[in-house]
């Protein structure tokens, strides 16, 4: 090997050593930084912690590491993870060692970074005194804020905010406009009365806000959610809707009758659903009738009602007869999945003629929908499901 | 008459921190954990008056641990502690066989008193 590549070889050995060795300390020093950070913090939970057991409220204490951001984690985490009593007392002390005010100062800062800690930071801590300044917070141009504000807003659950966080609705991209909704359920009843005003506004969110409604489940929505129904915003009526299966009434049924006619399938199908929440017996024929409906979900969601509503089921054995094929093979589905069809064939060796001679009409009728593999695999014999799709009722076999 | 022996199976330092002081200052002995698979082998061998376990760990989930606990007959009282809050969830841990259910975020005080209620007749 010659002189001058011998020297290069060696001066590349050099250089790799070098930056092998520089990355291995930089990662010891790393590793040590991370476990000195690790001690640390868990110096300061079992501080704090002993402090919250020990009743020991006193500020001074706390203020000897108040500017501390670790020491400020460790009472986030503290703050996140108790409730009552002592979660009320950590939190004054936070208020007393000046941390909630130097984040609402930071919630008007102009670095953006800083206002998102801000605003973890007071969703957190949810002091009822920062209210005014988190509802300034919901107009921030940063979305994480308004969203973290929002959060914070709900944890205090003040209904006078509830307005604010509605108004500020409309100022929001579709994600945000999402997690503000998610805050506003965290709200819960006190949040509806404002939400339920709110769908009769122009607001451009009325669907997140009915689909809200009808997570929070508060009858006191009602009469705004039937009027919602009239709406010529497709989504709304189909989030109206399908809120009134949990927060309607008898008195929603005849509206959510009516919606089986809607020109909007997705309107039809949520109705469908939510009048077999209500179990209301007015709803049986209609839904009878929407086992002939053009769409398929349509279809399935009524008779998956019917099979919830009593005397449902027995409409949907009769609907087995129907001379729509898609509305027999809707009851027949049903049928299957809802468990009735699996104790028909339960009930195919009693020896009272009363049980068995409808579970053997059932089960026929099933067979000749097309469903004889179900019951093949709930261990009738195949030949007897042949039989059973060619025999006529008065022919049926006497016993399994 | 021993303290009562109870069980802290928690991987969250802050809570497992507050349970294991807050029953340690109130007279009962505590071993903690913070790892569903070294719960498992540490109630398998130890016997305990209650356990607090958490539902999501390293390791194994709380409710697979209780689980095989059952299966293996152990019977000591378990009050689950999770941040999972759904109703099914609190149906299912009470069917595996918890005897109760302690939502995160919690009141330090009503865990205790949910304790003493659980080890009444067993001192302190």
């Amino acid at each position: 090997m010659s002189g001058p590549i011998r020297i290069l070889l060696i001066s590349l050995a050099g250089i790799f050593i070098l930056a092998a060795g520089s990355l291995f300390v930089l990662k010891v020093a790393r590793r040590r930084q991370r476990g000195r950070r690790v001690r640390r913090k868990n110096r300061f939970i079992d501080m704090v912690g002993e402090l919250v057991v020990q009743g020991e409220w006193n500020a001074r204490v706390f203020r000897r590491y108040a500017t501390d951001a670790l020491f400020r984690e460790v009472l986030l985490e503290y703050l996140r993870m108790i409730a009552g009593s002592d979660r009320d007392r950590l939190m004054a002390v936070t208020r007393e060692i000046g941390m909630v005010s130097e984040y609402v100062a930071d919630l008007r800062s102009g670095d953006k970074n800083e206002r998102v800690t801000a605003a973890e930071a007071l969703s957190e801590i949810a002091d009822p005194e920062t209210l005014t300044d988190l509802v300034f917070a919901l107009s921030d141009s940063v979305p994480e804020v308004r969203v973290q504000a929002a959060a914070a807003l709900a944890r205090i659950g003040d209904s006078r905010a509830v307005k604010s966080l509605l108004a500020a609705m409309d100022q929001q991209d579709d994600m945000s406009a999402q997690r503000l909704a998610d805050a506003l359920y965290g709200f819960g009843s006190v949040a509806v009365q404002e939400a339920a005003r709110y769908l009769s506004s122009p607001g451009k969110y009325r669907p997140l806000i009915a689909r809200t409604l009808g997570l929070i489940g508060d009858i006191k929505a009602e009469e705004a959610l039937i009027q919602a129904l009239d709406s010529s915003d497709q989504s709304l009526r189909i989030r109206a809707a399908a809120a009134l299966g949990r927060a309607g009434t008898p008195r929603s049924v005849p509206y959510l009758l009516e919606m089986l006619g809607d020109d909007q399938w997705e309107v039809r199908a949520q109705a469908a659903t939510a009048v077999g929440k209500r179990l209301d017996q007015r709803a049986v024929p209609w839904l009878k009738r929407a086992l002939s409906d053009d769409s398929w979900w349509v279809r399935h969601n009524a008779a998956a009602s019917l099979v919830e509503i009593p005397s449902g089921p027995d409409a949907l054995r009769l609907a087995l007869d129907h001379p729509d094929p898609y509305a027999r093979d809707a009851a027949a589905a049903v049928l299957l999945s809802s468990g009735m069809a699996g104790e028909a064939v339960g009930d195919l060796t009693s020896d009272d003629p009363l049980v068995r001679n409808p579970a053997m009409d059932l089960v026929m009728k099933l067979v000749r929908a097309g469903k004889g593999a179900f019951f093949i695999n709930e261990g009738v014999p195949p030949e007897m499901v042949n039989q059973l799709h060619h025999a006529g009722q008065s022919h049926l076999p006497a016993n399994f | 008459m021993s303290r009562p022996r109870v069980l802290i199976v928690e991987d969250e330092r802050v809570v497992s921190f507050l349970l294991t002081r807050t029953l340690e200052a109130s007279g009962y002995s505590v071993t903690a954990c913070a790892d569903g698979l070294d719960a498992l082998e540490i109630g398998l061998g130890q016997d305990f008056d209650l356990v607090l376990l958490d539902q999501r760990m390293p390791g194994l989930l709380g409710l697979e641990v209780l689980q095989r606990w059952k299966a293996a007959g152990r019977e000591f009282p378990v009050i689950m502690v999770s941040g999972i809050t759904g109703e099914a969830d609190v149906i299912r841990a009470l069917e595996v066989g918890a005897v109760d259910y302690i939502r995160k975020p919690f009141s330090i005080q009503e865990v205790l008193a949910r304790v003493k209620v659980r080890l009444r007749g067993v001192a302190p």
